[in-house]
Formats: C-alpha cells, sequence, structure tokens
C-alpha cells in the first residue's frame, strides 16, 4: 500500500499487522516449537543413532501396524455410527423452532460440560459386569454382555464423547437450508422422503462432511476413553505413545509414533480439502 | 414442516436418553449409601461428598483446573482479538493462509502437542509447571477463541468505529468504548468454550502437571486406576456444578444464551 | 425552531488536484473543488463513481495518494481523523448500538474533554434542535429509521463541526419521509450556515438540496455548477442524461456556421437545427438530446417559428403522473417522450393512442455532444 505523502512506506504496511505479532509469536514458540521438538527426538538429531531407527521400527513390526490399523478402524466406525445417529438429531434441531430448539441443543451440549474422564466413568458404571446396561438386560430376562475392556464398548463409548461435534456440524449445514427448497419440492409432487432424498440430503452434505472429517481427527486422537474402559489387547495410537512416553520412558519411538499419527491426520485433513474442492468444481 | 414428524420424535427421546444416561448415573451414584459403586443406587447418603470434600485429595485439583481455565482463557482473549481485529480489518497478504495456520491447533490430537510440550520443557525449561499447562492449554484453546471472535468482529459494522474516530476518538478509545463491548458477547462466548476445553483437557495435563499442579480429570484419572468406587461420580458431580453455576452465573450478567446458541 | 441557533464556525473547503490510486486503479483524480462557508455541495454519480472515495479523503478515513485538502487555508492531511474536527452522518447512520441516544450523541463532546454539565445542556439543546427531546434514554434499536437518521445528525452537528459530511444519509428512508426530510435538512444547514458535502446518487436529492453539483463519473468531475446551469447547459452526454430525462438523437455534423449548427439524422431523419454543437468539426458523429419538456406535443402546424426542429409520428403512450403527462411518440428520429403540465393552459390536443401526431422544439433546446 503505497503512500506518497508519507515517504515512510514500509512503516505503513506494517504497522496496522502489527496485531498478529503476539499471535505468532506464541504459537511459533509453543506450537511449532513442541512440533519441531517432536521431529527431532524421533530422528534422534544431536546423538549419534542412526535418524531413522524408529520408523523403520514402527513399520516392520505387525503389532505396531495393529496398532495403527486399529486406531484408523475405530474411527472410521466411530464417525459412521456417528453420523448415522446425529443426522436425524441434527435435522431435528434444524427444523425445531423456539424452546423445542433450545432444548434439543442444550441436550446435545449438555455432555460437553462434563469431563471426558467422567464420561467415560460413567461409561464404565454403564457397561461393566454388573453395571446398569447388564441390569436392564437382566430384568429382560436376557444374557448378560460384556462390554467392558472390548472394541464396542469403546466404541460406544467414543461415540458418545463426538457425537455433539457431529450433530453441531451437520445442524450449522442444515440451518442454513432454505426450507423453502424442500416445500418447493413437495408442490411439486414430490413425496416427504423424496423430497429429503434429492433436495434436502444433498445440499446437507457439506456440514456432514465437516463433521465426518472432525469426528475422525479427533477419533484418532483420543486415548483417555480407551485408557478407561480398554485393556491391554485393546491398543490405540495415542494410547501407544503415552505408554511408550511415561511407562517405557522411550523418548524417541514415542515421538515417532507421534510423527506417525500427525502424517496420519495431515493425510486426512488433505483428503478432505481435495473432496471440498471437488465439491466446488461440481 | 413446521413440527417434527412422530417419528422423529421418538428417535430424539431415544438418542436424549443416550446423550445423558450416563452423565444421570453417575449423578445419582455419588448419592448412594453403598460403599461400591452400584446402579441402581442403594439408599440415599452424603457421605461420597463428604468424603471428596474432606481433604485435599480432589480440592485442590479442583482449585487448579479452575486456575488455570481462566488463565489459559485469559491468554487465549489477548493474543486472539488484535489478531482477529487485524485480520479483518486490513488486507493481511496471504489472509487465507495466515488465517489456516492460526487455527491449525484445532486438528492437532492433543497428545502429540503434549509429547512436544514434555520435550520442550526437558530441553528448554520453562520455569514452572503452571507456566507450561498455561502455555499448553492457550494454545489449545486460542484457535476456539480466535474463530470466535473472527465471527463477531466481521459481522461488525465497520463504520460504527469509523464514526467513533470521526468523532474525536483515538484508537485505543475507539477500541474500549465501541468495539470491545459490542464483540463481548462472542468473546465471552468463545471465553466459555475455552474455559471448558481447558478443564477438560487431559493429554498435557497428564504430562506436564506436578504434585502441585496437578488438575482435576488428571486426579480423577489417577484415582480411577487403582479405585472404583462412589467417591468418582460425588467429584464428578461437584464439578458439573460448578461448570454449570458459572454458566448460570455469566447467563446472568452477560446474556451469552443468544451467542452460544446462534 | 425555539433557540436561539448559533452560526457555525467558518469552513471554507478547498480540494487540489486530489488523487486516490488503489494499485493501478484510479478510484478518483485531477479532483478540484473551491466550496465557501456555508454552501452545500452535491457529490452526484453513479456507483463506483468515487464520490464516496472524495468523501472519505475529506473525512481523513482514506489517505488520498496526491493533492491537497484544506480548511480555512491549512492543510487537514496531516491532521489524523479524530482531530479534523468535521461532522459526518454515514449511510447506515452507525449509532452506537449499547448506547442510549444521549450518550450517542454526548460521545464527541466526551472526547472533547467537555464538562458534564455542559455536556448535558448541549445534548438537551440539540435534542430540540432536531424534535427528539424525548428520545434521549431510548437505545437506537428502539428508533425508526427516520428518527435514527436525526439522531446520527444530531450527533456530528453538536460538536459544532467546521465542515459537515453525508454519505447518502437519506437512501434507507422510504421515498416520503425522504422529501420531507430534504426540506429539513436544507433548512437547518442553511440556518446554521454550515458548509457540508453531500454525498448522493439520487439527482433529484442533488437538485433540490444543492447549491452547486459536482457530477461525478469514473473518477472524475464532469461539471461543477449550480443545479440549474447543470440542467440547463450540461457539460457532456454522461451529465445530460444522469440529470433529468433526455430524448436522444444519433446525429452527424452537416454544416455548421456562425448562427448554429445543422445535424444530419440519420438516413431519413432529416435536419435538425441546434445553436452550438460543443466543438464538433463538420463530419463528426454525436449525440442530440433534448429535454422532454421542451418538447411540445403537437397536431399538424405550429405558429410559433422559433420551434424550427419537428418531426411527425405516431403516439404510443401516455402515462399520467399526476401533475403532468408523459406522452410517448413513436418518430423516425426514435421514440421521444414529451412532458406536459397537466391541466395548464397549452393548447388542448386529442390524447388517443396511435393518432398521428408531431413533436417540435427549438433550435437552442438541442444539446450536442460528443458520442461517450
Amino acid at each position: 500500500m503505497r503512500n506518497e505523502i508519507d515517504g515512510r512506506v514500509a512503516w505503513i504496511t506494517i504497522r496496522p499487522l502489527i496485531g498478529l505479532f503476539p499471535i505468532f509469536l506464541f504459537l511459533g514458540i509453543f506450537f511449532i516449537g513442541p512440533l519441531v521438538f517432536n521431529l527431532s527426538q524421533s530422528l534422534h538429531i544431536g546423538t549419534e543413532a542412526p535418524a531413522f531407527t524408529q520408523y523403520i521400527r514402527i513399520l516392520s513390526d505387525e503389532f505396531y501396524l495393529s496398532v495403527i490399523r486399529n486406531t484408523l478402524l475405530l474411527a472410521a466406525v466411530v464417525t459412521v455410527t456417528c453420523a448415522l445417529l446425529g443426522y436425524p438429531f441434527a435435522y431435528a434441531i434444524a427444523r425445531a423452532r423456539g424452546s423445542l430448539k433450545s432444548w434439543l441443543i442444550f441436550i446435545m451440549l449438555a455432555p460437553l460440560l462434563v469431563n471426558v474422564v467422567i464420561r467415560s466413568f460413567g461409561w464404565m458404571v454403564l457397561l461393566s459386569g454388573n453395571g446398569v446396561v447388564n441390569w436392564v438386560l437382566e430384568g429382560l430376562g436376557l444374557p448378560p454382555i460384556a462390554l467392558m475392556y472390548t472394541w464396542t464398548g469403546i466404541a460406544i463409548a467414543t461415540v458418545h464423547v463426538f457425537l455433539p461435534f457431529m450433530v453441531l456440524a451437520i445442524a450449522s449445514g442444515l440451518e442454513t437450508l432454505d426450507p423453502r427448497l424442500e416445500e418447493a419440492a413437495l408442490v411439486l409432487g414430490a413425496s416427504r422422503f423424496s423430497a429429503f432424498r434429492l433436495v434436502t440430503f444433498p445440499l446437507s452434505l457439506e456440514g456432514l462432511q465437516t463433521g465426518s472429517i472432525l469426528v475422525f481427527t479427533l477419533t484418532v486422537g483420543a486415548f483417555v476413553t480407551v485408557m478407561i474402559l480398554g485393556s491391554s489387547s485393546t491398543m490405540v495410537l495415542p494410547l501407544l505413545i503415552y505408554q511408550q512416553l511415561t511407562v517405557v520412558s522411550d523418548w524417541p519411538f514415542a515421538a515417532a509414533l507421534g510423527v506417525v499419527l500427525v502424517l496420519l491426520i495431515t493425510f486426512i485433513l488433505w483428503l478432505q480439502a481435495r473432496l471440498s474442492r471437488a465439491n466446488w468444481r461440481r | 414442516m413446521q413440527t417434527l414428524s412422530l417419528w422423529l420424535r421418538i428417535y430424539v427421546g431415544l438418542l436424549t436418553v443416550f446423550f445423558l444416561a450416563p452423565i444421570l448415573i453417575v449423578v445419582s451414584v455419588a448419592f448412594t449409601s453403598a460403599g461400591f459403586v452400584a446402579f441402581p443406587p442403594t439408599g440415599f447418603s452424603l457421605r461420597w461428598f463428604v468424603k471428596v470434600l474432606n481433604g485435599s485429595q480432589f480440592l485442590l485439583p479442583l482449585w487448579n483446573s479452575i486456575q488455570l481455565g481462566i488463565a489459559s482463557t485469559l491468554v487465549s482473549m489477548l493474543l486472539a482479538v488484535p489478531a482477529a481485529i487485524t485480520l479483518v480489518r486490513h488486507r493481511v497478504p496471504f489472509g487465507d493462509v495466515v488465517i489456516a495456520f492460526l487455527l491449525s491447533p484445532l486438528s492437532l490430537p492433543t497428545i502429540i502437542l503434549a509429547v512436544g510440550l514434555l520435550f520442550f520443557v526437558a530441553k528448554v525449561g520453562l520455569g514452572s509447571s503452571f507456566a507450561g499447562l498455561v502455555a499448553g492449554h492457550a494454545v489449545i484453546t486460542v484457535p476456539y477463541v480466535l474463530r470466535t471472535v473472527l465471527g463477531v468482529y466481521s459481522g461488525l459494522n465497520r463504520e460504527v468505529e469509523e464514526a467513533a474516530q470521526v468523532l474525536g476518538a483515538g484508537g485505543f478509545d475507539t477500541f474500549r468504548l465501541v468495539t470491545l463491548p459490542l464483540i463481548l458477547p462472542g468473546l465471552l462466548a468463545g471465553g466459555i468454550f475455552s474455559f471448558l476445553l481447558s478443564f477438560d483437557e487431559v493429554a498435557v495435563a497428564l504430562l506436564l502437571s506436578n504434585i502441585d499442579t496437578t488438575t482435576l480429570p488428571v486426579a480423577i484419572l489417577s484415582y480411577l486406576v487403582f479405585n472404583y468406587d462412589p467417591a468418582v461420580a460425588a467429584i464428578s458431580t461437584i464439578q458439573m456444578a460448578v461448570v454449570i453455576g458459572l454458566l448460570f452465573l455469566l447467563e446472568r450478567i452477560f446474556g451469552v444464551q443468544r451467542v452460544v446458541f446462534s | 425552531m425555539s433557540i436561539m441557533i448559533e452560526k457555525a464556525p467558518r469552513g471554507y473547503l478547498k480540494v487540489h488536484d486530489l488523487r486516490k490510486d488503489y494499485g493501478a486503479y484510479a478510484a478518483i483524480r485531477n479532483i478540484d473543488l473551491d466550496i465557501p462557508s456555508g454552501e452545500l455541495v452535491a457529490l452526484l454519480g453513479p456507483s463506483g463513481c468515487g464520490k464516496t472515495t472524495l468523501l472519505r479523503c475529506i473525512a481523513g478515513l482514506v489517505k488520498p495518494s496526491s493533492g491537497k485538502i484544506l480548511i480555512d487555508a491549512n492543510s487537514i492531511l496531516q491532521i489524523p481523523v479524530n482531530r479534523r474536527g468535521l461532522g459526518m452522518v454515514f449511510q447506515s447512520y452507525a449509532l452506537f448500538p449499547h448506547m442510549t441516544v444521549a450518550q450517542n450523541i454526548a460521545f464527541g463532546l466526551r472526547m472533547r474533554k467537555l464538562p458534564k454539565l455542559q455536556t448535558t445542556r448541549q445534548v438537551a439543546e440539540i435534542l430540540n434542535l432536531v424534535q427528539l427531546e424525548d428520545f434521549a434514554e431510548r437505545y437506537p434499536n428502539q428508533l425508526s429509521g427516520g428518527q435514527q437518521q436525526r439522531v446520527a445528525l444530531a450527533r456530528a452537528l453538536v460538536i459544532k463541526p467546521k465542515v459537515l459530511l453525508l454519505d447518502e444519509p437519506l437512501g434507507a428512508l422510504d421515498a416520503n419521509l425522504r422529501e420531507s426530510m430534504q426540506v429539513e435538512l436544507r433548512q437547518l444547514q442553511q440556518q446554521l450556515g454550515l458548509t457540508t458535502i453531500l454525498v448522493t446518487h439520487d439527482q433529484q436529492e442533488a437538485l433540490a438540496m444543492a447549491d452547486r453539483i459536482a457530477v461525478m463519473r469514473a473518477g472524475v468531475i464532469e461539471q461543477f455548477d449550480t443545479p440549474r446551469v447543470i440542467y440547463d447547459r450540461p457539460a457532456s452526454a454522461f451529465v445530460a442524461s444522469f440529470i433529468g430525462e433526455m430524448n436522444r438523437v444519433r446525429v452527424r455534423v452537416a454544416k455548421r456556421w456562425v448562427g448554429g449548427v445543422h445535424l444530419q439524422a440519420g438516413p431519413e431523419g432529416g435536419i435538425l437545427i441546434a445553436e452550438e454543437c460543443n466543438g464538433l468539426a463538420e463530419g463528426e458523429y454525436g449525440l442530440a438530446m433534448v429535454r422532454p419538456e421542451k418538447m411540445l406535443l403537437c397536431d399538424a402546424e405550429i405558429e410559433d417559428g422559433t420551434y424550427v426542429n419537428k418531426t411527425d409520428g405516431i403516439l404510443i403512450g401516455v402515462m399520467f403522473r399526476g401533475d403532468r403527462i408523459l406522452c410517448i411518440v413513436d418518430t423516425p428520429l426514435g421514440q421521444m417522450t414529451t412532458v406536459r403540465q397537466s391541466g395548464t393552459n397549452s393548447p388542448d390536443i386529442d390524447l388517443t393512442i396511435g393518432r398521428k401526431v408531431s413533436v417540435a422544439w427549438r433550435a437552442k433546446d438541442t444539446h450536442v455532444f460528443h458520442d461517450a
């Protein structure tokens, strides 16, 4: 932005941007810094050991690969479940009015008011051998299910933790949708279901996509629920990292696992960017 | 399409049960008179609340969590507000890239940040454990506050600030008397969310806290490793009450409800 | 007005060769304005013509690339926006939504560190002036559009500015209110003797309120003169058609001599006569324009010999507008619109659609321009 009256050109251009300095400085030190440290730890920088030892270790051991697989699998299952369960609720929120709407939003946000540790504890009570679920089943004369320490139990609890995010994303997308579009379809002769299928649903896909990516990345990084409800046979990548760091104290290995996790997330986000660009081209 | 169809209502009801069940169960277990976790709770008693409130095993971490939440939220606000104002007002070069970078901590699993910070603190040091916690939490929460303030500030009528300037207000006065009051509801909503995030956070707290700076989630987690009794339910109920109380207070003072719901 | 109104301090505004570039794009250039104290000047033009940029340069919200702006012979360019002592009313009124009407108005006085007692008094006086005495404790969202506009005005006036800047202040009001506000605003401005610059895209507004109008297009001032002169003697085709209505015909200069010009209007159009042709050379193409109210609708013969331009046609449309009647005639020269006052003593003529009629006008009412 040249300014011929005031000769101090560069100063004029930089000064308005000064508001960005603090945040850049802060994130540079406390966000990029740790990431860099993480990376350098994983590559044994500053030590004698060869750089990629840890990565080779991860990629050559079936156990670690299975952990990565399970992490992704859990994330996929949780995401799909959240999408299926969450969509109707989001639709209800978008269509509701007045106090009903406020209540629905409150119900959706209520779990977030509670600590994830507490929520997981709640699921312990529900899913354990003599927990609520089995208590209900017993009452109905059905055999008890072992859900504690199983992938199923973990998945259920994780769905509960992240469902609000999915619902929020889809509901935001649906809110911006003009209800008159669906009404127009009805007037033109479509059935309720067809109107939804052909008009509303396609237009809501962007919100659905946002929510799915969000839940997927959150699940990939989640470990508290798995820690509380799982056992040594249900291992996910974040938990492995934590273990390696605190129990085994193998810092370089933990760092390398962390880098793998970051790469996974980056890949997913890259996928999302490709997808949304494809959407726009349509 | 004014009301919801019957199927939808039924579904919503079922999902509501799903949403609220764990929470309600925890609260009810807290009031049990039994010595162990059982549902339905046998009898009504406050013994677990008494146990929890006596002694600092949980109360100190609760207080730590509150302090940490407030500190990291304040730091986030101080960082995010000038940044948001700058981004909206001026045509920043590569503005989209800048915003993407500033929001990127949102996508990062907190465990990575925690691990990285641990290495960072080990090599560089930070003076105090509390400072490390605040820094870590601020990294996590600042994107939320930034996003909120960006949304609120970009919706503001820029002419209002210009009018203040023409009337004689300098930069700081304009901010203090006009900009800040108008973004305050949104800023507070972001702040509340940021506080809850920090209050809830486990990974960074787990790795960076020491005996004195343990946060509540970490304390409960440690307790759960060795114990499975209604004490957890009691402290959980207390925590919920604190949070709900805080929200209620803020709603009373600032009427934040509208912004949160929008 | 029941109270004594002080005359505003002197505010002689001069703009010299002002220019504002955004990269390669010149929003305004070669802007020269000389505005004596107490005059109301309208900046009139279509959107994008630079009028708002010019206003904001004067206010200090935009830094010009080159040129000078002086108030009372002192350059104000080095003075930051919050010290220029100008008054401004924004298009959106820009009232502070979190302050009451009284607090809004008091804001400028508060910035000047005026003692509380005086502030209260002056706020009360100005509320009286704009007739909003009972609204002091209301909030902007409790006011109607017209009331908000008056608060915005009061807020700008209470600080006794040297110059008042108005950015399309009446744009958001509906038609009736707008007209009455135009009258009120003009009266107030004259009573205060306050130098005022009004940005508008509404030519009626400019004609009604301004002492002089600067018609702008694409960043330059095409004509700066009184409304009368701009209307009767437009300097360019753009000004001619932007202000008021114009009938237009493409012509070619056939012959020029001292007394007038002969213009060839199309192959069958025949010859039109004008008194002058704005510098067009013989053989050049141009636009001939005539105001509808200068075109006489008549049957075959006219007695008045000055109506030398005449063409025959078919009456294809009649539109009653209350105080006047628009008649649309299809002629070989194109569609012509004539305007006659209803119920006047102009010769009564049968207005059946489809009738053969003629339109005629004087040589001196033919404006000729370059085809722009």
